[in-house]
């Protein structure tokens, strides 16, 4: 039991500690929730079924990690200067660069179980069927989620045809 | 309506590489006939590929040092929960003395039981030293032992089946009766428990289920002997266990 725990936590952890990246829009932060997160899942290990995939397990844990954590410090989401210098690499062109602030903005926008659908399957990389159970609701209920989600974050047709034209 | 929705579906699901095979070839047809579906679609996919691309990258050496850090420092954690089981086991045996002995109160009386059975296994799960008094080793002296102060004939069920063995077992309270607790274990280090008493009432109960935030108990009872068989196996595991055994007692 303890290998395979062991191993399916390190080949999960690079995708969680990014989905955490995304959700706290913070270095230190996201390494505070993901080693709150495998703590917590070391002590309940025997809770968790062997054979069965370890990653939504994990992903449900940090998320109640971090929504604990964000109600009680009612502390939104704000997207740290810092944050934006490193999604947007200084080697990223002007505009794509000016896009990508506008999608982490309009992230912040977002109802919060919008984006956490969204970003549990693009950054994450769960599967609906993981996702859906991270997150504690049926697959059409995500689907709907990550549609909402991504039509709100639509950039302005003026940016996005500029980037468009760029890309080609 | 219905037709526009399903499209997109399918875009989105495409976008994040849902798709069965079959799916995705069905859908580069339609993107290839159809230049707005492909334009819908590669604007999708961009955006995601965008947010995707502006997450920074894990570094290895940083996840392990998170996984280091992560350990168990001591053992005050275990011992905090060993004391909650202690409580809860006392508290069990409390509501068994309690309790009226007169018919009506059979099942609660089997609740009881399942308690007790939940708070036995809770303490002695993570016992790495001494999870039995008695090894597997010594099984006829085991039984024996155990049938004795029981005041009935009990055997150690064979669970070879389901994949657990038997590591031992130990002698506990039960309300006024005495129990026997039987703990088995699997290759991959999961555990079992089944605990046991043999009392005065005939009644028989079916399969009931309980399940706290850490174990699942499977109880019932036949005749005078009360079963509940407690672990965090998954259910159907659980309930392939309780059946052998159910099996095996009669």
């Amino acid at each position: 039991m303890m290998r395979s725990f062991n191993t399916q936590l390190e080949k999960a952890l690079p995708d969680l500690w990014r989905y955490a990246c995304s959700l706290t829009r913070d270095r230190d932060a996201a390494d505070d929730l993901v080693q709150d997160c495998i703590e917590r899942a070391l002590r309940k290990r025997l809770l968790w079924m062997p054979g069965r995939p370890l990653k939504p397990w994990l992903t449900k844990i940090m998320l109640n990690l971090y929504r604990d954590r964000w109600r009680s410090s009612a502390r939104f989401p704000t997207t740290s200067l810092d944050f934006i210098d490193e999604i947007a690499a200084p080697n990223t062109d002007p505009i794509t660069r000016l896009e990508l602030r506008d999608i982490w903005r309009r992230l912040e926008t977002i109802p919060a179980e919008q984006s956490q659908a969204l970003l549990a399957v693009v950054v994450g990389g769960l599967s609906y069927d993981e996702a859906a159970w991270s997150l504690g609701i049926p697959r059409g209920t995500l689907m709907s989620r990550i549609a909402r989600a991504r039509s709100k974050l639509k950039t302005d047709p003026d940016l996005s045809s500029h980037s468009l034209r760029s890309v080609k | 309506m219905k037709h526009s929705k399903n499209i997109e579906d399918l875009l989105q699901a495409g976008v994040d590489g849902q798709l069965t095979e079959a799916e995705e070839r069905g859908l580069q047809e339609r993107l290839a006939s159809d230049p707005e579906l492909a334009a819908q679609f590669h604007e999708l996919q961009r955006q995601s590929d965008l947010i995707r691309a502006s997450v920074p990258a894990a570094d290895p050496a940083h996840m392990q040092a998170l996984i280091r850090n992560a350990q168990p420092q001591a053992t005050y954690q275990p011992s905090l929960r060993l004391a909650a089981s202690v409580v809860i086991f006392g508290l069990g045996i409390g509501l068994g003395y309690l309790l009226p002995r007169d018919g009506a109160a059979d099942s609660q009386s089997l609740m009881v039981f399942a308690q007790q059975a939940q708070a036995a296994h809770a303490l002695y799960v993570s016992e790495v030293l001494h999870p039995v008094e008695v090894e597997a080793s010594e099984r006829d002296h085991l039984q024996t032992w155990l049938s004795n102060r029981l005041g009935a004939a009990i055997i150690a069920p064979q669970l070879g089946d389901t994949g657990f063995s038997l590591i031992g077992g130990r002698l506990l309270p039960a309300g006024e009766n005495a129990s026997a607790l039987f703990m088995y274990e699997n290759s991959h280090g999961d555990r079992l428990s089944l605990l046991a008493t043999h009392s005065g009432s005939a009644e028989s109960q079916s399969f009931r289920f309980q399940s706290s935030a850490d174990f699942l108990t499977i109880f019932w009872q036949d005749g005078p002997w009360k079963y509940s068989l407690v672990g965090a196996a998954p259910r159907e595991t659980m309930d392939e266990v309780a059946r052998s055994i159910h099996g095996q007692m009669i």
